[in-house]
């Protein structure tokens, strides 16, 4: 009798696996359908483009991924984790540290005060309870950078805009969870009728330690994952493993112990990228980097897929009174919170002045994705807190914001850069980029041509006669170069910098080869890296100010 | 011998900068001094542990921009030396003027507004506070006044 019965339960466990399986290799499918598509669409993100697809999938297959109750847990703790490691990864934290104060204010200050603003004009536009506001406001607080930044690296805008925006995304994702389980234990305790326990006191000190706790946990972890295992372990294979494990593993520790997950894996991935993938060997850092790249890239694809497939067009448009409402809010209080932040900022940091271009690029494309949808779907587990008819409100809410802000803000921001002059790669650059591929594109040709002389493979005449063009070709292709050089000599500098730049990187990859044989010891390799880092950073920060491209 | 003067950071109007030096020299028969600033408001405003990088990063880019300035001029026929000082780029213009009695100076302008040492009309107004405190006489070489440029 138990033998069949845990038998049944065994080939149901096998079916949903072979369905989610099977769901996974559809959804995959189409992402690379789509992103094949969205590179012919120069203006659509590619995150965007997967929204539309599954949003049209809806259509023909509505139960195509039906996570049920799941789908904010699944977002949260196996997507959303990679993502954000991913991200932090490329972070440099000298950059970081010159801009802390804009993001840390942006990130915490900014969250609150947006979550606030919402909650109010939420409250006395729609009548919605408080509580249920300041939730709606928290959720929607996080800001999801991925289709920004996609753009922005396609353009050639300033690291130092992306760099801001990417950074207050990654930290206001912690602090946004952080809000919102504050928002929803008050909410809790309002529907158990035990509201008087709560202490803003209290409240403010929870999430301290949630925050900073997050961040130790993070730290901790990327210090014994790079010191103990990336330092001392030479294969690429277990040591790009031993970073997955701690990108799941940051979240998983900060969690059971009441601590904010997201901060923790922000903590890890910046540690190991500034540290950790220094101790390791170039070979390493190649796979690192792509191994990471495709699995943001599969994270990324599943969630903008699922952002369309769970959407229900039907509740969206019996709602969209109410959207235009929330989305009128939620611009307002992100008009609020960037102007006036980063014009607190500039007062209180003169000579690092947010710039007032970017300001407006950090408005506009304050878009909301993966965290605040998941936090929307967590509601959705307890719909007895506010009732199912609140809680349904506030996901048809999350939804018509989040696909307002992808369908409209992703999809205008390309204008919005190249008006406000951000685009950083004119035509003159564009030439010589074109121009100096060209040159390595025909000089390659010319070897591949002299190697099957050399073989023996080509007739004297025919390689005679195929050289003198080649030559010809590559002798035009040079002077072209230089002729464009020539006529705009600001161009020379940037070629020095980016020459400069590369040479950097090849000493670093010298020194770290050198300790690695023994040659020098660590210490002073250490010493070199962070001679050849500062100046490597000198040099990001003599480009930002003689306008890389430019 | 008196000496042109030609200051240049490698930005838009270099080469009509460069190019307007050699051509005075040329006439003249007079060498050509490149002179690159090592501009430490730049350094003072990045943050304190890259001071020393900021500035050899500089001295680097200076020295390679000053190099290409010296070889153009070689190729010219034109006797050039270089010069790097270290310093506010305007006291620095100042002191090598009064110290090498130069016959002339010439600044490049930039293409647009994009110039962080120099923007607006503010190339006009360092050229003509230069001329004052020097007595030597200040040209702007613009981009656009060179064949081939938009």
């Amino acid at each position: 009798m138990f033998e069949t019965f845990a038998r049944i339960l065994m080939q149901e466990e096998a079916e949903i696996f072979l369905r989610f399986e099977i769901a996974v290799v559809i959804l995959l499918s189409i992402a690379a359908l789509v992103a094949i598509l969205a590179r012919r669409l120069r203006h659509m993100p590619y995150t965007v483009a997967l929204v539309l697809a599954g949003l049209a999938l809806t259509f023909f297959s509505p139960d195509l991924l039906s996570l049920g109750e799941n789908t904010g847990e699944i977002i949260l703790l196996i997507l959303v984790p990679p993502l954000v490691f991913e991200a932090t990864l490329h972070i440099k934290w000298q950059a970081l540290r010159r801009d802390l104060g804009p993001i840390l204010l942006l990130a915490t200050a900014g969250s609150l005060l947006g979550a606030v603003i919402v909650a109010g004009l939420i409250t006395w536009t729609l009548g919605v309870p408080l509580v249920a506001a300041f939730t709606f406001g928290s959720l929607i607080a996080a800001t999801d950078p991925v289709a920004v930044i996609s753009f922005f690296r396609s353009l050639g805008v300033s690291r130092r805009l992306a760099l801001l925006v990417e950074g207050e995304s990654l930290f206001n994702d912690g602090v946004a969870i952080v809000l919102f389980t504050v928002a929803l234990g008050t909410a809790e305790a309002v529907h158990l009728g035990v509201a008087d326990a709560f202490r803003l006191d209290a409240a403010v000190v929870d999430f301290v330690r949630v925050a900073f706790g997050g961040l130790f946990v993070g730290v901790a972890l990327g210090y014994l994952v790079s010191y103990v295992i990336l330092k001392n372990v030479d294969d690429h294979l277990v040591e790009t493993g031993t970073t997955v494990a701690l990108a799941f593993g940051a979240f998983v520790v900060a969690e059971q112990f009441h601590l904010s997950g997201i901060l923790a894996v922000v903590a890890a991935g910046i540690f190991v990228g500034n540290v950790g993938s220094q101790n390791t060997s170039p070979t390493t850092k190649l796979t690192l980097d792509n191994f990471w790249e495709f699995l943001a890239f599969t994270a990324n694809s599943i969630v903008f897929l699922l952002i369309g497939l769970q959407t229900e067009i039907d509740d969206l448009i019996a709602g969209i009174d109410r959207i235009v409402v929330a989305i009128a809010a939620v611009l307002l209080s992100r008009a609020v919170v960037v102007y006036g932040l980063t014009a607190l900022h500039g007062r209180l940091q003169p000579g690092r002045e947010v710039p007032r271009p970017f300001r407006h690029v950090m408005f506009w494309g304050g878009l909301r994705g993966a965290i605040s949808l998941a936090l929307a779907f967590k509601l959705t587990e307890q719909p007895d807190i506010f009732g199912p008819r609140l809680t349904a409100d506030i996901l048809v809410l999350t939804f018509g914001v989040v696909l307002f802000t992808l369908l409209a803000q992703a999809t205008t921001l390309t204008p919005l850069l190249s008006r406000l002059g951000l685009t950083q790669q004119p035509a003159r650059y564009e030439t010589m980029q074109r121009q100096q591929a060209l040159l390595l594109a025909r000089q390659a040709g010319k070897s591949e041509l002299d190697r099957l002389y050399e073989q023996g493979l080509l007739a004297d005449e025919v390689w005679r006669a195929m050289s003198s063009v080649a030559a010809a070709d590559i002798n035009d292709t040079s002077r072209q170069l230089l002729h464009h050089l020539h006529t705009y000599s600001e161009l020379k500098q940037e070629m020095v910098l980016e020459a400069r730049a590369e040479m950097l990187k090849a000493e670093r990859t010298a020194v770290g080869e050198a300790a690695r044989r023994g040659v020098v010891s660590d210490e002073i390799a250490e010493e070199l890296f962070r001679e050849i880092d500062n100046r490597a950073a000198a040099l990001a920060l003599l480009r930002e100010r003689f306008g890389g491209g430019a | 011998m008196h000496e042109v003067v030609c200051a240049t950071r490698g930005g838009q109007g270099s080469r009509a900068v460069r190019q307007l030096a050699l051509e005075h020299a040329g006439k003249t028969g007079r060498s050509v001094l490149f002179f690159f600033a090592l501009d430490t408001t730049i350094v003072q405003e990045s943050e304190e542990t890259l001071h020393v990088a900021v500035r050899d990063e500089l001295e680097w880019q200076g020295r390679v921009l000053l190099e290409i300035a010296r070889r153009q001029a070689e190729e010219a026929g034109v006797g050039a030396k270089i010069v790097i000082r270290e310093g506010r780029f305007r006291d620095e213009l100042i002191d090598l003027l009064k110290e090498t009695e130069a016959s002339v100076c010439l600044l490049g302008a930039p293409r647009g507004t994009t110039a962080t040492i120099f923007g607006d009309d503010a190339i006009e107004r360092l050229a003509a506070e230069v001329q004052r405190a020097t007595g030597v006489p200040v040209e702007i070489a613009r981009p656009e006044d060179l064949a081939g440029e938009e």
